[in-house]
């Protein structure tokens, strides 16, 4: 177990040591940001503004659109960057003089799975806090206590998500030029998978589809409910039903899926089945390559 | 008599391509090993076998008493070993007790067996100076010496060195050297080491030379040199036809290359002799004793008749 321990702390310094690394890690990110100061807000005030009057609380309810993405996201990102040192260890070898002590390549390999866990809910709560000035400071709520625990427990369910899904893929890449264009991929793809860079609604349909099957993007649905549950009541009042739900699935709060409202416990089970599928078949690949 | 490293009949073979073909040999506890053979010898894949790095395709290894490869030896084996790389492996961001301390602790120690093996390797090797530095910014004689501090952590029984000293500069390659001779003679650790360099390979208790994957020679580095190293002498003759007819007229077997005939002469007491008698002919001479660079070449080329 201490040895466990160690290689987690170790891999943890090496990560955190490694500065651009964690710049690269964050720059999806940073972008979505530039894009929504850019336009991505103005274009979601503008289009709100003409079924409901601006008030203050749109601003936060779009903001809070915008957080509910980002947060998604950093647990991806930042989980893969993790993983870029079993990929450099591998390759340099580093890991042969690990295997010459009395421990396992499963240890070792889990080291590096626990260790992405922990990196990805240290930034995600950081990230949480930043998001949460950013809220304040623009005229917004700090989040009710128990709101605050729901999207915490969303956090650890996408960072969870995040860790075996990114496993997954980087079994596929053995080496660091690989794993380069697997996380330009994966940081690229995921802003529109999410409907992140350009909301779900202004994609054709299969594209939907395409998000609405990405288990990732459930992570984003969730946490934009939690943001917005309070604001959207408080800006669409009065608001027809019906205009509220094209709101909602234009921006990706709700699915329609084959014409049925995917509810909050379905995007759960599509979570946690797609945790326990990757794991399984990440367990299946592991011990193929380590024959 | 003891040994640490007991090896019979070990083969490894990658497809069609045998990298090592049934070699046998044993290691006596305590002493310098020296494993000597060009590039792709097959001295990195034995070395690699018998620190459980890398699968045996037949053949009995047996390391400090356990046997390699059967149920949960290996875990006692690698207790019982340290190993150096070719390359430095360290974390270039963690400083150098960060790194030695991170993975001395996958060896199941307690914090006291620790901090007192982590004094051990640090008086030993003087971390001192650059303990506190992050491994990255040190030069290639310091990479060195922590790497060794780190393979000493757990203090095994058996070292292993994968070419220890290649891509060094000569200091800092004869630093290191003393290093690891003096910790053998001092703590009586079994040393194993693959090398290149002939004048480390003279300095062991015991020489294999491996071709092709093959035993070609072994033996003491005296033994070694007393079979295939000669002394030879070089003459420049004031005028070489007279010279090279002196030479012809005794019957001495010669060689020539830009004016400088290359004689063998079986010791030096018996080149004395030759210079007596060729004194008038000689301009200059040099008399050279065989090293292990002979025994290395003269192996290499006979293709090994051991």
């Amino acid at each position: 177990m201490e040895a466990f321990i160690s290689l987690v702390q170790r891999n943890s310094k090496v990560f955190r040591r490694d500065k651009t690394q964690v710049f690269y890690s964050l720059l999806s990110v940073i972008i979505v940001i530039v894009l929504y100061a850019v336009f991505l807000q103005k274009m979601q005030v503008d289009a709100i503004e003409q079924m409901t009057k601006a008030t203050p609380e749109l601003i936060t309810m779009v903001n809070e659109w915008l957080v509910a993405g980002l947060l998604s996201m950093i647990a991806v990102t930042t989980t893969l960057a993790a993983y870029g040192i079993a990929v450099k260890d591998l390759e340099s070898k580093a890991q042969a003089d690990f295997l010459t002590a009395p421990i396992s390549r499963a240890t070792i390999q889990f080291s590096y799975v626990f260790n992405a866990f922990i990196i990805g809910c240290i930034f995600s709560f950081i990230a949480l806090v930043g998001c949460e000035i950013f809220i304040v400071s623009t005229g917004g709520e700090l989040l009710s206590i128990g709101d605050f625990v729901h999207v915490v427990g969303l956090l650890f369910l996408s960072v969870l998500l995040a860790s075996v899904f990114n496993l997954f893929l980087v079994f596929f890449a053995t080496t660091q030029n690989s794993f380069s264009t697997l996380s330009t991929l994966v940081g690229t793809a995921l802003g529109f998978l999410c409907g992140v860079y350009v909301p779900i609604g202004a994609l054709p349909s299969f594209a939907q589809n395409l998000i609405m099957y990405f288990p990732i993007s459930h992570t984003t649905l969730l946490l934009r409910n939690a943001f917005m549950e309070s604001s959207i009541a408080k800006v669409f009042e009065g608001v027809p039903v019906s205009q509220v739900e094209d709101y909602k699935e234009m921006y990706g709060i709700v699915y329609d899926l084959h014409g049925s409202i995917l509810s909050t416990s379905t995007s759960i089970i599509i979570i946690l089945a797609t945790i326990l599928i990757l794991a399984i078949l990440s367990i299946i690949l592991f011990k193929k390559k380590n024959k | 008599m003891k040994f640490a490293i007991q090896v019979e009949n070990l083969r490894k073979q990658y497809g069609e391509h045998q990298a090592v073909k049934g070699i046998s040999f044993t290691v006596e506890e305590g002493t310098l090993f020296a494993f000597l053979g060009a590039n792709g010898a097959g001295k990195s894949t034995t070395i690699e076998i018998l620190c459980t790095l890398l699968q045996k395709s037949s053949g009995t290894v047996n390391i400090n008493g356990h046997t390699l490869d059967a149920s949960n030896h290996n875990a006692e084996i690698r207790k019982s070993i340290g190993v150096v790389f070719q390359q430095s492996l360290l974390d270039e961001r963690l400083t150098v007790r960060e790194n030695i301390l991170h993975r001395g602790k996958t060896y199941g120690l307690s914090r006291a067996q620790l901090a007192e093996n982590y004094q051990f390797v640090s008086t030993y090797l003087h971390l001192e100076d650059i303990e506190k530095r992050k491994y990255g910014t040190l030069s290639g004689g310091q990479k060195r010496r922590a790497d060794i501090a780190r393979a000493l952590i757990h203090r095994p029984k058996i070292l292993f060195l994968d070419e220890p000293t290649t891509g060094l500069d000569p200091q800092t390659r004869q630093f290191v050297w003393q290093a690891i001779k003096q910790l053998q003679i001092e703590t009586n650790m079994t040393v194993f080491l693959t090398t290149h360099y002939m004048e480390e390979a003279a300095v062991a208790h015991h020489v294999i030379v491996l071709k092709q994957g093959e035993i070609v020679a072994e033996g003491t580095p005296d033994a070694l040199k007393t079979k295939y190293a000669y002394d030879s002498m070089s003459l420049v003759f004031h005028n070489s036809a007279e010279g090279s007819k002196w030479l012809k007229d005794n019957a001495i077997a010669y060689t020539e290359k830009l004016g400088i005939y290359s004689i063998r002469v079986d010791s030096t007491l018996h080149a004395l002799d030759l210079l007596k008698k060729a004194e008038p002919f000689i301009a200059s001479f040099e008399v050279i004793k065989g090293s292990m660079d002979d025994v290395f070449l003269h192996i290499m080329a006979e293709g090994g008749a051991a």
